[in-house]
């Protein structure tokens, strides 16, 4: 699994895009280790799920775990390029209430 | 064969069905979900299947129904209205439309289609669910009978005398997986065949735990059964057999016959079956591979292949060894009227997992649900979803259901929690674990009974005999 990393040019924070078709069970373990240093150097992490079609728990799990690292140091954690088949996922399992979710960076930018 | 044998006919029958949903202020096939109706999608699928004969048998809501359908042009058929009668029975109706076609396909208004192989496709034109099947497999409403048929019937065109005559003529398999359960085994649920306010149907065998909301319009089909805290509708149809777990919600949804929906799942604006979920909002169709999350109940084993011998012998030295916790327990209920402290878990023991034990030696008991995960799948689950583990006395409590092996017991099956799973589980190693845990706290509960008994003696100062 790939994370490509940009930093943001006006605030203290980047945007992670998850280079991986699944989230899963098989890979969730690499994602953790490899999102940790970023969730605790930054402020504001923005995770572009484009490419993410498919997330299992152990996925969601992984998600919950990054956003439990941000809140407890104030910071924020949002998601945004969420596919439909993901997104449904999300309502599904009402994490979609605990999530910020963009639609686009640009939305998800703006809510800094 | 004259042109008008070659138009596909289709019965599409409205009106109730024995129980029936009288009273109803909206009629349970004009529930929308999705934004469309129930009756809409079974008419597109009419359409799709090239029926383009519809004869509607209308019942209660005809004139709401009526200017619906108007005269089907919408879907390229032609449809005409055939009212029941109060007195008229269903199968007198449609023996009177006199068809002449070899073959007729019956169909229920607020049924759809679904078969073992389920597909749900979004057709080209829209967010209409399209069900997909070769040939009947699983009868849940719709079947495909000759005319002759039709006119052998004679009165028994109830729901249940539908079906059995489908079983028996037709030869039409027929999943037995419903959910049934004896009153001893029911405790603290609410067993109802009754409209419970303005436009809420319960069908019977449906059980409910008190503490379910529901919204009207809502339906809740057969043998459903719906655990605490749910919340069902506004706009729900849960379907046949279907099992909503704790704190679950359904709104503006349809769950198809024989699906499990798991704790605390939010099944909004969606159609499901199965491990499919059809997001209407979204419009896209996702397969949930997790199968604790959403699940197909599946059918039932025969009987021979449920419990081999070790399972059945386990069963039996369980049976022996419990046998005087079991009297005991039971002779306390008896001559106190209640079980006192820790009375939940003595209630589980007597009136479901020693019968339980029973049921799986005579092998007609078997889990229905999503199989057991390993303590190592659980860590990789998020914290909620570990907690359902951690909060089940016997770990699987909320996930799995165990009903009767063979259709003559159904009735008289035995539905308990997934406790005798211990002895049936193929990874018996957990399963010993469950097993002991259970008894273990089970024997806390009685030590600490019997510490209480001695503790109120010697504080009113008599003795304990």
């Amino acid at each position: 699994m790939k994370l490509n990393v940009e930093k943001l040019a006006d605030h203290e924070g980047v945007v992670v895009l998850i280079e991986t078709e699944n989230l899963d069970a098989s890979n969730v373990k690499e994602f953790r280790e490899k999102i940790q240093n970023h969730l605790e150097a930054n402020a504001t992490v923005l995770l572009d799920m484009h490419a993410v079609s498919f997330v299992d728990s152990s996925g969601l799990g992984a998600l919950l775990s990054a956003l439990r690292v941000m809140n407890n140091k104030n910071g924020q954690l949002k998601l945004y390029g969420m596919n439909k088949p993901v997104r449904a996922l999300f309502e599904l399992v009402r994490m979609h209430r605990i999530f910020s979710i963009y639609n686009s960076r640009d939305e998800a930018f703006a809510a800094i | 064969m004259n042109s008008m044998t070659q138009e596909k006919t289709a019965v599409l029958v409205t009106a109730p069905w024995g129980e029936g949903d009288g009273g109803l202020d909206i009629a349970t096939d004009m529930v929308p979900v999705c934004g469309k109706h129930v009756l809409h999608r079974v008419m597109d699928d009419l359409a799709l299947r090239g029926y383009r004969k519809i004869h509607v048998v209308l019942g209660e809501h005809a004139l709401d129904k009526r200017q619906y359908l108007h005269n089907g042009a919408r879907w390229g058929c032609e449809v005409t209205y055939h009212n029941l009668n109060p007195h008229e029975t269903i199968s007198a109706m449609i023996r009177g439309l006199r068809l002449t076609e070899e073959e007729v396909l019956l169909a229920d208004s607020h049924v759809l289609i679904q078969n073992e192989s389920l597909d749900i496709q979004a057709a080209q034109h829209g967010s209409a669910v399209v069900m997909l099947k070769n040939e009947i497999m699983q009868w849940t409403g719709w079947a495909n009978v000759k005319t002759e048929w039709l006119a052998r019937q004679g009165e028994k065109f109830s729901r249940q005398g539908l079906s059995n005559c489908l079983l028996q003529d037709q030869t039409i398999s027929r999943s037995e997986h419903s959910v049934v359960a004896n009153a001893a085994d029911m405790s603290g649920l609410l067993e109802t065949a009754n409209r419970l306010n303005s436009g809420v149907v319960v069908e019977n065998g449906a059980y409910l735990h008190p503490s379910v909301q529901i919204h009207a319009p809502a339906y809740i089909g057969r043998n459903v059964r719906i655990s605490k805290d749910a919340v069902i509708g506004p706009n729900a149809i849960i379907g046949e057999c279907s099992l909503v777990e704790t704190k679950a919600l359904v709104r503006h949804s349809l769950v198809l016959p024989a699906t499990h929906i798991a704790n605390s799942l939010e099944v909004n604006n969606a159609i499901v079956s199965g491990q499919m979920l059809y997001h209407g909002e979204l419009d896209t169709i996702v397969e949930i591979r997790d199968r604790v999350l959403l699940s197909a109940i599946p059918d039932v084993i025969p009987a021979k292949n449920i419990a081999d011998l070790n399972e059945r012998l386990l069963a039996l030295l369980l049976l022996i060894l419990l046998a005087p916790v079991h009297i005991c327990l039971s002779l306390g209920r008896r001559n106190s009227g209640g079980l006192g402290r820790g009375q939940n878990i003595q209630q589980h023991f007597v009136s479901r997992f020693y019968p339980g034990l029973i049921g799986l030696l005579k092998g007609r008991v078997k889990l229905h649900g999503p199989e057991i995960r390993t303590p190592e799948e659980v860590k990789l689950l998020p914290p909620e979803w570990q907690r359902i583990y951690q909060r089940n006395r016997c770990g699987l409590l909320q996930e799995s259901v165990l009903v009767s092996a063979t259709s003559a017991e159904l009735e008289k099956s035995i539905r308990f929690a997934s406790d005798v799973y211990a002895a049936e589980c193929k990874d018996w190693k957990a399963g010993l674990g469950l097993l002991a845990r259970y008894l273990q706290e089970l024997l806390k509960v009685l030590i600490s009974q019997e510490r209480y008994a001695d503790q109120k003696a010697s504080a009113f100062g008599y003795r304990k005999v």
